[in-house]
């Protein structure tokens, strides 16, 4: 032993001496391209030898070299390998390219990591760049065209509101169609607590900024791990970690903007509303003379009837709207830090962001910090420590964010208000005119002061919401891992209510005030086992085996006190009277074992299969348990030799998988026999039975076929993907209709299947990349197919919903087709079930109407141009194909029919003369006809509209410092930005906008999605 | 290493035993069917629960009283409740009541409570109580359902459209396997079930309890109507004289107003009965909002509910000078621009605003029902129907109808105190249906023959039931 070492020794020693003469120093500095920042642990050899370093934390090397033909290769993942020919420099500076397709080359599948070439699956990743600074408040809007086949839609506009993601279409007619969301492993609770008071989003507690990437499973082959969840496929969110080896550094950025409504709708002037009304009394009772109409319209506005033609054109048009609807604010300051090195590191941030919406005194500001931790405690033994904390405040809408129609909220009256009642009188110490107590009545149907409404009532949800995650792996030996994972996602809602005594709807009670409190919490933890194994170098095969618990608690309160003593008081402690409490506990378990094996032929020929026997505690004790296994492989044609010749083609893989998972949104205890609580009388609080059980509940189960192909093509210059799938959904859950005649509405039961099929295309281009210029683009665009295939008992329609029927795509709208107007007498007229024209709608003349509120074709075209640290990138969404009832008008168009304005629209289209051709009847007083069979007004057939859109939904325009400024200025990187939201949309809707969700409320009373622009800076240290 | 082995095994096995405990949660807010009507506290609740159905608007906490008011001729609608009642007053085709969800839902209850009180831990004197209290109530709903949905027996304008009576359901279901698709009865023989159900509820009911409870008192009473709209004359009579016996007491001239003004109308033999705060209906739907813009008398000032269906003027022409009744007319406040006469007999009582018990017999009505049965039974009895009638007339001010009051104009004026007595309580339709009569509106006539005088089944029904047939035009 001495005595080889000594003779190591010797020879190294004789090496140094020989090559003594020829040796030289080189030094330099490594970059990155794409904004000159200095990389830190970039690998440097001399080509063909051992002999290398590796840059320091400012970017800088030094090396010895031999001579002046040697080669150096700097390597840096992430980034494109570079080679440098020494020559006769002693300083070799050198920027490497980002390596676009390296950067994604690990997908999160649940339970782990797949290299992106190795998948079998349809995923879809997102990177956190695209979503960076977008002035959001949850990741899913973000997300928005950025994924094929991942539709998001905004609820609404309230900033933190809720979103509408579907994953591949609807599967379920009434248990949820929302996707699975984890964060970091913990699999979140993502219902909707907030309700009316504010549209509380359950993934706003994170800061879209610290979120590094988002991989989307859209089929069964990867999603079946998460067995019962995962129907609605599965949103995979990983979170910013530090890096080892690396300085510590800072991060601040700061973004400011505005926030501008969508332009408002032209109503009627106060004149025009005379001149309907007046037609309106005419067609009612068409003998009445000139002045008796005048008169009779002038008593119905609450004026004198002695005023005369003159005074009439005199009278002023207030416009509620614009009072309404407001430019607010947007604030956003994060400060991050991370960093690390072999045995820890970290990730931490604080954040605060507020915005507001376009509608006063609704807003949104959140305070949150996450801390992400990795250690090594030996070579055995990690661990990964998460914690995210937030803690957000919204001020709420009067009325339902999702769409109202109380009276009471600006966002559905102040367009329906008359336009002669005065918003403000000075002379009252509130301002307000039209208060109760002030005499002065709001005339017409929708007598209230929204402006004061909005101003006075505090409608307030404070949500502090904290997931956090810890995980041990422990390295039994090479390629065996035992992982035990802990999560919690624990949220408390506290949202508030007054009432302000001094508005009109809580004067007479003098006041309300009800606070609740709803407790979310949602626990899991999981052990897995993985194991890796490479035979004969070509034969890899790796397993991994797991148990999963999760648990989720669900309970609150709630008390309500009326009568307080001035509005000056509105704790509720001043109530006089405790008016009501209220309360709820709800919870529900699952269980499951999972496993998946995998093997491939020299990273050739993949084969996978996943599995997973779960249990829910939701379904009948027959079948609480179901197995979801998938079985997908993929083929990398670009491994084969017949390839090889075809140097074109950088990527060329085959992909096909089938699979099931469940789907278990329904209600906790939908399968059991109970009797509830119910009503209460004389002072007893009745129960009473609530629910039909059945045993026999199972699981919805979808059914996925799909197949990809990935492609690039000339150094990935061109690359995506195609995915052709099919999602058969089969034993959905509904609530089948009972004979009411049973006692019971309803019950829960698996009846029915809805077919899904698409297409999804990907396409990512580098159009241009010359002398610094750089045009990238990124496209994704699909279409989609929905059908009901069957329902129970060979059932065609359902009964109790007749828009659900065999073989028309759910969400197929159903009325009486809308006939247009007689232009004899001007009578609105309607198709009957043999397609004769009636005057009469009765519910068996209801058809299909040959449109749907479902996209059938949606997507993202994104495109970005750098030059020299300049970036300028513009984001286009479109989505397609939903015919939606714009039940605005349905309000809007009663011409004077009721005491309530109409839209400019209605009132040049509307019939005034015999022969007329026009789809607006003539003005009937209260929407009706005087007949025994009346021709109703209200009637949403009229008002169908296509509600597709394009929208430029995000311009970007950036600049990066160079180097040398910011080497004086003592920062690695400094970026100014500016930004704007929904700058242009295309669409032929004509209500405020044509982003929503209709969530029963038909389109009445949502507030619209705002235009927001934002300039901010971000800098790091 | 081999720790960790035995420690998953271990946990593995755990898991694998306790398949099914461990998904094992319960609700905390409901109980399981089985045992909920075993004991005095469930039954006692569930009986809450059966008569708090009566408090929702589509029975009597709005439908049977003010959307029966917009329906019939005695009033008309002022359209600044936002929309609201303005197509029922105009008889707009399936503007209608829409109480049959509701009463076979508790009807299922009532059902499956008396198939549970043999069995029950109580006492006999409890479970008689129980008993009396829902077969009267099963009466009641089914009773509603038919001045609902069917003509009276034998009142159908033409044989092609009576369709009979509402499917009669006399047990209770709790599962799936026990639905039962049936067919609409007879009018005769769910009017005959509404006999032996009463004839039960009036030897079992309480005595005491009335007016929140059902009584033995309120039992004959409603048995005597249910015997009116059967034109079964002489039980009508027999049966609200019984009624009476038990609870005769009259409002006088001098405290009818006084009477309206109090939280428990004195006269109630049953009233459906708001007793917590929080009970309140509230101004978009109360019986109160319907029918006043005030929240008090005057002199106060204060706007209140919406003022929507409010009295034509041949309705209050109808009062003879002098007549207390009229009193309880009066103008209400500004309200999109306008002031008119309302009906003041539901002011938030009970003092919390939009809030009313709901008189549903009063010992006026036993008096009208009596004096019409006497009137029209087999052997008619002028003098006594006269009588029975003055009592009303009388007491509100009013002479006497004298000897030479007879036969027909008997009977009208009957009808006419009945339409002056009973104003705004939701009588009037009920009544010109039974007798065969149309509407006279403003809004378009509604003839006796016309369809819009039955309510449409729900259409769910008919789509789920192949065996129940939808009411004609509908």
């Amino acid at each position: 032993m001495g005595k080889n070492l000594l003779l190591s020794v010797f020879l190294l020693f004789l090496s140094s001496i020989c090559t003594f003469a020829q040796q030289r120093t080189v030094s330099g500095r490594v970059t990155a391209s794409a904004d000159g920042s200095p990389l830190p642990g970039v690998n440097v050899v001399i080509k063909g030898t051992a002999t290398g370093t590796a840059t320091d934390a400012d970017g800088r090397f030094t090396l010895t070299v031999g001579n002046s033909g040697d080669v150096l290769i700097f390597s840096f993942i992430g980034f494109i390998n570079k080679e440098v020919t020494v020559g006769q420099q002693s300083t070799v500076d050198v920027s490497l390219d980002e390596d676009a397709t390296q950067l994604s080359e690990v997908v999160v599948t649940g339970y782990g990591v797949t290299p992106k070439r190795e998948l079998t699956g349809a995923v879809s990743s997102v990177r956190g760049e695209a979503l960076r600074n977008m002035p959001v408040q949850s990741f899913d809007r973000a997300l928005q065209g950025q994924a094929a086949g991942v539709q998001v839609l905004s609820a609404n506009g309230v900033p933190g509101g809720a979103v509408n993601v579907r994953i591949r279409g609807l599967g379920s007619i009434t248990a949820g169609n929302e996707p699975l969301y984890i964060v970091d492993g913990v699999q979140l609770n993502n219902r909707n607590d907030g309700g009316g008071t504010v549209s509380n989003n359950p993934l706003a507690f994170l800061n879209p900024n610290d979120i590094e990437s988002i991989d989307v499973l859209k089929d069964a082959a990867n999603a079946s791990i998460y067995g019962s969840q995962a129907a609605n496929g599965v949103v995979i969110i990983t979170t910013k970690k530090g890096k080892s080896g690396q300085k510590t550094r800072f991060d601040l950025n700061y973004y400011k903007g505005f926030v501008e409504p969508m332009p408002t709708l032209r109503m009627l002037n106060t004149q025009e509303l005379f001149q309907v009304r007046k037609e309106a009394r005419l067609t009612a009772n068409p003998s009445l003379t000139e002045d008796q109409v005048r008169q009779a319209v002038l008593a119905d506005f609450g004026f004198p009837t002695t005023l005369t033609e003159q005074d009439i054109a005199a009278l002023p048009t207030y416009d509620w709207q614009k009072e309404s609807f407001k430019t607010g604010t947007i604030d956003n300051l994060e400060l991050s830090m991370s960093g690390g090195n072999d045995a820890t590191t970290f990730y931490a941030s604080m954040a605060y962001n507020g915005q507001d919406a376009s509608l006063i005194n609704i807003d949104f500001k959140r305070l949150g910090g996450k801390l992400n931790l990795t250690h090594k405690i030996n070579s055995k033994v990690s661990t990964e420590i998460g914690l995210n904390v937030s803690s957000i405040t919204q001020r709420g809408p009067y009325g339902d964010a999702r769409g109202t129609t109380a009276f009471g909220a600006p966002q559905y009256a102040s367009p329906l208000i008359l336009p002669f009642n005065p918003i403000y009188d000075p002379s009252e110490s509130s301002g307000f005119f039209g208060l109760p107590a002030s005499g002065d009545v709001i005339v017409g149907d929708l007598s209230q002061n929204v402006i004061a409404n909005a101003n006075y009532i505090k409608s307030k949800g404070l949500t502090n919401q904290f997931v956090g995650n810890l995980a041990v792996n422990y390295k039994i030996i090479d390629g065996l891992t035992f992982r035990v994972f802990g999560g919690l996602d624990y949220r408390n809602l506290r949202s508030e209510f007054y009432g302000d005594p001094r508005l009109s709807d809580y004067f007479n009670i003098k006041g309300t005030q009800t606070t609740g409190n709803n407790v979310n919490s949602n626990l899991q933890g999981n052990a897995t086992l993985t194991y890796n194994k490479t035979f004969a170098a070509v034969h890899n095969a790796s397993a991994l085996v797991g148990f999963e618990y999760r648990e989720e608690i669900n309970e609150g309160n709630s008390f309500t006190g009326r009568s307080f003593p001035t509005p000056d008081f509105s704790t509720p402690n001043a109530a006089a009277i405790p008016f009501a409490v209220g309360g709820f506990w709800t919870g529900f378990k699952r269980a499951g074992f999972f496993g998946n094996f995998k093997y491939d032929y020299n990273k050739k020929y993949i084969l996978s299969v996943t599995m997973r026997y779960d249990g829910s505690s939701r379904f009948g004790s027959d079948s609480q348990y179901g197995f979801f296994p998938s079985i997908s492989g993929a083929w990398n044609l670009t491994e084969e030799n017949f390839m090889k010749g075809a140097e074109f083609v950088s990527d060329l893989r085959l992909r096909a998988g089938i699979g099931t998972t469940g789907n278990d949104q329904i209600g906790n205890f939908d399968s059991r026999s109970l009797y509830g609580l119910g009503g209460v009388y004389g002072g007893v609080t009745g129960i009473g039975p609530s629910q039909m059980g059945n045993a026999d509940l199972r699981w919805e189960r979808n059914q996925t076929t799909n197949i990809g192909v990935d492609y690039g093509f000339f150094g990935n210059r061109i690359s995506g993907s195609v995915e052709v799938f099919q999602r058969l959904s089969k034993d959905l859950l509904l609530a089948q209709s009972l004979p009411q005649t049973s006692g019971f509405n309803s019950i829960t039961k698996n009846v029915g299947e809805v077919k899904n099929e698409g297409l999804e295309f990907e396409l990512r281009t580098i159009n241009l990349d010359r002398n610094g210029f750089k045009w990238t683009s990124n496209f994704n665009i699909t279409f989609l197919r929905n059908e009901v295939v069957s329902l129970f008992d060979g059932l065609q329609v359902l009964p109790g919903n007749l828009a659900i029927r065999v073989g028309y795509p759910l969400g197929t709208n159903i009325n009486n087709p809308y006939a247009g107007v007689n232009p004899a007498n001007g009578r609105p007229m309607h198709y009957d079930i043999n397609g004769n024209l009636t005057y009469l709608r009765v519910a068996a003349d209801q058809v299909p109407m040959g449109h749907q509120n479902f996209s059938d074709m949606f997507g993202g075209f994104t495109n970005t141009l750098t030059y020299k640290g300049i970036e300028f990138s513009f984001f286009f969404q479109y989505d397609y194909g939903r015919t939606v009832a714009n039940v605005q008008h349905f309000r809007m168009a009663d011409l004077g029919g009721v005491p309530r304005n109409s839209r400019y629209s209605f009132f040049e289209e509307r019939w005034t003369t015999p022969g007329q051709i026009t789809s607006v009847p003539r003005p009937a007083l209260n929407r009706t006809e005087i007949a025994s069979t009346i021709s109703s007004y209200q009637t949403t057939a009229r008002f169908y509209e296509d509600a597709s859109f394009i929208r430029l939904k995000q311009v970007t325009l950036a600049y990066n410092l160079p180097q040398n400024i910011l080497g004086r200025l003592k920062i690695s990187n400094a970026r100014i930005y500016a930004q704007a939201i929904n700058l242009i949309t295309w669409t032929k809707w004509t209500g405020y906008d044509p982003e929503f969700q209709d969530t029963g409320n038909g389109t009445e009373g949502i507030i619209p999605q705002t235009r927001n622009y934002t300039f901010g800076i971000q800098v790091g240290f | 290493m081999k720790k960790i082995y035995s420690l998953s095994l271990l946990t593995s096995l755990l898991v694998f035993a306790s398949c099914e405990s461990i998904l094992e949660i319960d609700p905390r807010q409901s109980i399981d069917s089985s045992q909920a009507l075993k004991t005095p506290e469930g039954i006692t609740a569930n009986l809450a629960n059966i008569y708090s159905n009566l408090k929702s608007t589509l029975l009597y906490g709005r439908d049977f009283v003010a959307t029966a008011e917009a329906l019939a001729d005695n009033a008309r609608i002022i359209n600044r409740a936002g929309g609201r009642y303005v197509q029922q007053g105009a008889n707009a085709p399936n503007n209608h009541f829409g109480n049959w969800a509701t009463a076979y839902n508790v009807i299922n209850q009532i059902n499956i409570l008396l198939e549970a009180l043999p069995s029950a831990n109580i006492t006999d004197s409890f479970r008689d109580s129980v008993e009396g209290q829902i077969r009267a109530l099963r009466a009641l709903f089914y009773f509603d359902l038919m001045r609902a949905y069917a003509y009276e027996p034998g009142m159908a304008p033409s044989p092609s459209v009576d369709f009979g009576g509402v499917p009669l359901f006399l047990t209770g279901v709790l599962d799936p396997s026990q639905i039962e698709l049936k067919s609409r009865a007879t009018q005769a023989e769910v009017y005959s079930q509404m006999y032996a159900d009463l004839n039960v509820a009036i030897t079992k009911a309480p005595t005491a309890g009335g007016p929140t409870y059902v009584t033995r008192a309120f039992a004959f009473a409603l048995y005597s109507k249910v015997a009116l709209y059967n034109r079964d004359f002489d039980n009508a009579e027999s049966y609200a004289t019984q009624a009476l016996a038990l609870k005769g007491n009259l409002s006088t001239n001098a405290s009818y107003v006084a009477d309206w003004r109090q939280r428990v109308h004195p006269e109630s033999l049953f009233e459906v009965t708001f007793t917590t705060d929080s009970e309140t209906i509230g101004v978009n739907e109360s019986v109160q909002s319907a029918f006043t813009t005030r929240i008090a008398l005057p002199p106060s000032t204060t706007l209140g509910g919406w003022g929507a269906v409010v009295p034509t003027s041949a309705y209050l022409s109808l009062f003879p000078v002098g007549d207390v009744r009229r009193t309880l007319y009066e103008n209400g406040l500004n309200r999109s621009g306008s002031i008119v006469i309302e009906c003041t007999k539901f002011l938030g009582k009970t003092g919390t605003v939009y809030m009313d018990n709901i008189p549903v017999m009063r010992t006026s009505e036993l008096h009208l029902i009596r004096a019409e049965a006497r009137l029209r039974k087999a052997a008619p009895d002028e003098n006594a129907a006269r009588a029975d009638v003055n009592v009303i007339a009388q007491r509100a001010g009013l002479a006497p109808y004298d000897n030479t009051v007879v036969g027909a104009a008997l009977l009208n004026a009957i009808y006419l105190q009945r339409q002056l007595e009973l104003g705004w309580e939701g009588d009037r339709w009920f009544d010109m249906k039974r007798r065969g009569l149309g509407l006279t509106k403003s809004t378009g006539n509604v003839p006796y023959d016309d369809y819009r005088i039955l309510a449409p089944i729900p259409i769910r029904e008919i789509q789920s039931n192949p065996n129940l047939k939808q009411n004609a035009n509908y």
